[in-house]
């Protein structure tokens, strides 16, 4: 009974391709027939339209949605609906899915097969509402050159829909103790693997020599500072080694921030030292820092024995070093493989996941005053217990504490002290423990990636355009 | 009668208890009157409006845009909610059963799904307007855009130029 008149009204609108908005239908398109009305989802006024797609609370949903005809398009891209759907949803919601990496701690034992093409040591897992069409790019990164024989593209970092990328020697299979945390400058690549676009960056020749930290994404300043291929930056952490009157071995650190074309272009030095905002130290020390994480706008390393508890610190925004000494509650018997910092929020400044004795504690600091307050613990040993392929020798005292592999603003991964290969995940909102998702899978840091929003259809942003272009 | 402000008061809680069990008339655009309980009236925001501002709601209520078929189903949904008590763990339990059987039930008849949230929303009817909504876009969740278009019925009305951006987006390389 439905048909006949769908098909009437599709008829008209299909002859008329080159009208540029369709009208709203004057006439209710009800045709009272023996009780029967038809109803179709053009019939479902605008406003009543952008409010069933703010249901979708996903991006990836919406961004899918756009592209069905001209009046989804138009709506989505509606100046306001953008933030409505923010406001409403937050921004993890624009994610498409997750890099999950493996530490060089951990060999693949755990995810046997995850990683198809050998020498690439991430993978890909999406989330549950992207689409086929955006699993199949983002899993891909063949885009990316080539590198020369004995080296791969490593993942970095990940801020928006952005991955950042370092060329790295590959790992041989033996098991060497690779020291990843001690490398020279590396060339490094972003990409954005929705639209397949790159950008190569290679080390500036006077810093070649540097020993690197780590680098990491920023956000651009140009476009509201929203990220994207023509608008980010990258800051790299390296230190220098030098001898001081020939004979004492030191180390100073210093920062150098790339900036895409946008914001004025290619790397900016650092000055020199008199900001005050490196630091000079043995050079044994900086030999043994490792990352444990990053938080309002800083990285933090850890300098293993170091007997005060210091850590060092970069500031992101200023591009200057400094050394921190966290309270001893937090600190308690510390160890890097138990200590990890994490996002804040809501108030926090930042938070600290630890084990201690077995306890998985989460401390935050308080925004204001700068207190630490224990937030949640769980006791691990005996949350683990229920959990599929327990065994009682995990926990035994003896062996010591549970690893943290990888710690998010959401969650923590986790292994007992003696199997790493028993991965297991502690929901930071709940505490709640598991191994069924996916994540659990993966002895590594896992880099979220997030989906663009939809342009509006008639892109007119020089900007946007000539950027793509030139991808 | 009511003589002080006390009084009017008192009066109007009285009615207020009494609400409960009064009995409006809605008429649907096709002319036919269908008499449900206050409590299942005041579900919709507008009439509950229209009744506290001293409304004709002896005469009963005409309302234009909205067919008789939906009308009945839509009362079906305040009945429930407006009859009913949901205080205890049971009692929302069963409204929570009914919510998804009612639903369920409407997905399956897509037309009357848009007619029932056209008027949920003229009505203002927020939980039965949020139960449509979520349902309309969980058909859109997880599907490209060439299947939502076979999943709604969409024509395909993209113009070249969308498609080359579109397509540029696919195939970039």
């Amino acid at each position: 009974m439905a048909t006949p008149t769908e098909t009437r009204r599709r008829g008209r609108r299909g002859g008329k391709l080159n009208k540029a908005r369709r009208k709203p239908p004057v006439d209710p398109p009800k045709v009272v027939d023996g009780g029967t009305t038809t109803t179709t989802v053009d019939d479902v006024p605008d406003h009543l339209l952008q409010d069933i797609l703010l249901c979708l609370g996903s991006s990836a949903c919406l961004v899918r949605a756009a592209y069905a005809c001209k009046r989804w398009r138009r709506v989505v891209t509606a100046a306001g609906f953008l933030d409505a759907f923010r406001s409403l949803h937050g921004a993890t919601h624009h994610v498409a899915g997750h890099y999950h990496t493996v530490d060089d701690a951990y060999d693949r034992q755990a995810a046997p097969g995850a990683f198809p093409d050998g020498g690439r040591s991430f993978v890909f897992v999406p989330s549950d509402e992207l689409a086929d069409t955006d699993r199949r790019r983002f899993s891909s990164l063949d885009f990316l050159p080539d590198c020369e024989s004995g080296y791969s593209w490593e993942l970095a970092d990940s801020r928006g829909g952005l991955l950042l990328l370092t060329k790295m020697k590959q790992r041989t299979g033996d098991g060497s103790p690779a020291r990843r945390h001690c490398f020279t400058f590396p060339d490094i690549v972003v990409c954005e693997p929705l639209t397949r676009c790159h950008q190569g960056i290679l080390c500036p020749p006077d810093l070649s020599g540097y020993q690197c930290l780590g680098v990491f994404l920023l956000d651009g300043d140009g476009d509201g500072g929203r990220i994207g291929m023509s608008n980010f930056k990258v800051i790299c952490a390296l230190y220098d080694r030098y001898l001081l009157n020939y004979i004492l071995p030191l180390s100073e650190t210093l920062a150098c921030t790339f900036t895409s074309d946008s914001g004025g272009g290619g790397w900016r030095l650092p000055h020199s030292t008199a900001a005050g905002g490196d630091v000079t130290l043995e050079h044994v020390r900086l030999d043994a820092t490792s990352f444990v994480g990053r938080a309002n706008g800083r990285v933090y390393w850890e300098i293993e024995g170091d007997e005060d508890g210091d850590m060092l610190v970069l500031d992101e925004t200023t591009a200057g070093f400094s050394l921190v000494t966290f309270p001893e509650n937090v600190r308690e018997s510390y160890d890097k493989r138990t200590f990890r910092i994490i996002a804040g929020g809501d108030g926090v400044a930042m938070r600290v996941v630890r084990v201690i004795n077995n306890d998985l504690k989460v401390f935050a600091q308080l925004d204001g005053d700068g207190e630490w307050v224990l937030e949640k613990r769980v006791w691990l040993p005996a949350a683990a217990r229920g959990l599929p392929g327990y065994d009682e020798g995990y926990f035994q005292e003896q062996n010591g504490e549970a690893i943290v592999v990888a710690a998010s603003a959401a969650y923590v991964l986790l292994t007992p002290p003696v199997e790493d290969t028993w991965l297991f995940s502690v929901e930071l909102e709940t505490m709640a423990v598991e191994r069924w998702h996916e994540r659990n899978k993966y002895a590594g840091v896992a880099y979220p990636c997030e989906l663009p929003w939809p342009r509006a259809s008639q892109a007119t942003d020089a900007d946007q355009i000539s950027g793509r272009r030139r991808c | 009668m009511a003589t002080g402000s006390g009084a009017a008061a008192a009066a109007a809680d009285a009615e207020e208890k009494e609400s409960g069990s009064r009995m409006i008339t809605l008429t649907s655009n096709e002319g036919k009157a269908f008499v449900v309980t206050e409590a299942s009236a005041r579900q919709s925001a507008t009439i509950r409006s229209m009744v506290d501002d001293g409304g004709c709601v002896d005469k009963g209520f005409p309302l234009p845009n909205v067919d008789s078929k939906t009308l009945a189903r839509v009362i079906q949904y305040c009945d429930e909610h407006g009859n009913k008590e949901a205080h205890t763990v049971d009692e929302r339990a069963a409204l929570a059963k009914f919510d998804k059987d009612f639903i369920a039930e409407l997905d399956a008849d897509k037309a009357f799904l848009y007619d029932v949230t056209m008027a949920a929303n003229y009505l203002h009817i927020q939980g039965l307007f949020a139960l449509t909504t979520q349902c309309i876009a969980d058909t859109i969740k997880g599907k490209t855009p060439e299947e939502i278009r076979t999943a709604f019925g969409i024509e395909y009305d993209l113009t070249a130029q969308d498609e080359e951006e579109i397509k540029e987006e696919d195939t970039h390389a």
